[in-house]
């Protein structure tokens, strides 16, 4: 009654070697194992760090090493409270803060110019 | 039936269509094409031999010019955008925040810091491709391909322009938040004396 087929039984020896191999084996599937899932996890963080924009900011990037000394990393910089009554001081207080901060970057223009002429690239000029 | 004009009914029965329909057709191929090529030869620059040959001498020191462009420009990018964040985060959202808890209608304002956060977005997003776009001739066999060269510079003059735009709106943002303010300090002056 408990008879297999002969092809059923033939698939369970071949099942039960690769087990007995695997078990032999644990440290090598083990490490290949790490070694794949590693790999995956890897591009997907690279595909993500490339498609999200990320790496266009990223001056970590050996290729910036000259220019990161050039950061302003400003901590110390005045945040205007949120809490509080509205008073002549309290907009004197945020109209001073505004200009301050908003006055030097309106006058800096920022990527205009023209730095990418063919004459400032030192290419033939072409109309 | 009766009230359809005998023209509308010649049309729909396909007797006009086939009269004049291949007349028709025809020109208006004929000017499509000719809108199609005359669009493209504006894109297209036609180099002579000897301007792709001084391209082709000269390319390599053009990389070098990109490369620190390039380099000056992260910085700026850097430390503009610190100021852009800082701008909202430090005075323009807590000041609209004070606003409100003192019931001070400031719809205007939140609007346009709705209006400014986008365009710090769109800048975050110019300042990408025009990055990606540098990198790509930056790193063009130049030598090799002295035309696509050319093209790839032209592709990074318009991605720096339109960076120059977005920074453009911002700062008009920073412009208008600022009248907006103006006029709700007045207002709240004349009520409060």
């Amino acid at each position: 009654m408990d008879s297999h087929p002969d092809h059923l039984s033939d698939e369970n020896t071949d099942q039960n070697r690769l087990v007995e191999s695997a078990n032999q084996h644990r440290i090598v599937v083990l490490v290949i194992g790490s070694l794949f899932v590693a790999f995956v996890l890897v591009s997907l963080a690279m595909t993500l760090y490339n498609s999200s924009g990320a790496a266009q900011l990223d001056l970590s990037r050996p290729e910036y090493q000259s220019v990161v000394d050039g950061i302003e990393h400003k901590t110390d910089l005045d945040k205007y409270p949120s809490s509080g009554a509205v008073s002549k001081k309290a907009l004197k207080d945020f109209e001073d803060l505004y200009q301050k901060r908003t006055e030097s970057i309106i006058k800096l223009d920022a990527f205009g110019g023209d730095t990418l002429s063919d004459e400032a690239l030192g290419l033939p000029k072409i109309d | 039936m009766k009230n359809i004009p005998k023209h509308t009914m010649d049309f729909l029965s396909g007797k006009i269509l086939s009269k004049y329909s291949l007349k028709a057709l025809t020109t208006l191929s004929l000017v499509a094409a000719l809108f199609v090529i005359g669009s493209s030869a504006g894109a297209l620059r036609i180099l002579t031999e000897k301007q792709i040959e001084d391209i082709a001498s000269s390319c390599q020191s053009a990389q070098v010019e990109l490369n620190s462009l390039h380099n000056g420009d992260a910085l700026m990018r850097a430390n503009l955008g610190q100021q852009y964040e800082s701008i909202l985060n430090d005075l323009i959202v807590p000041f609209n925040s004070r606003l409100a808890n003192n019931d001070i209608d400031n719809s205007q304002l939140i609007k346009l810091s709705g209006d400014y956060r986008k365009a710090l977005d769109s800048l975050r997003e110019a300042y990408s491709q025009y990055e990606r776009v540098t990198r790509s001739t930056m790193e063009m066999n130049c030598k090799e391909q002295p035309v696509e060269f050319y093209e790839s510079v032209e592709e990074v003059r318009k991605s720096r322009s339109k960076l120059h735009k977005r920074v453009g709106t911002l700062n008009y943002y920073l412009k208008l938040y600022y009248k907006d303010f103006k006029a709700i300090k007045s207002d709240w002056e004349a009520k409060n004396g």
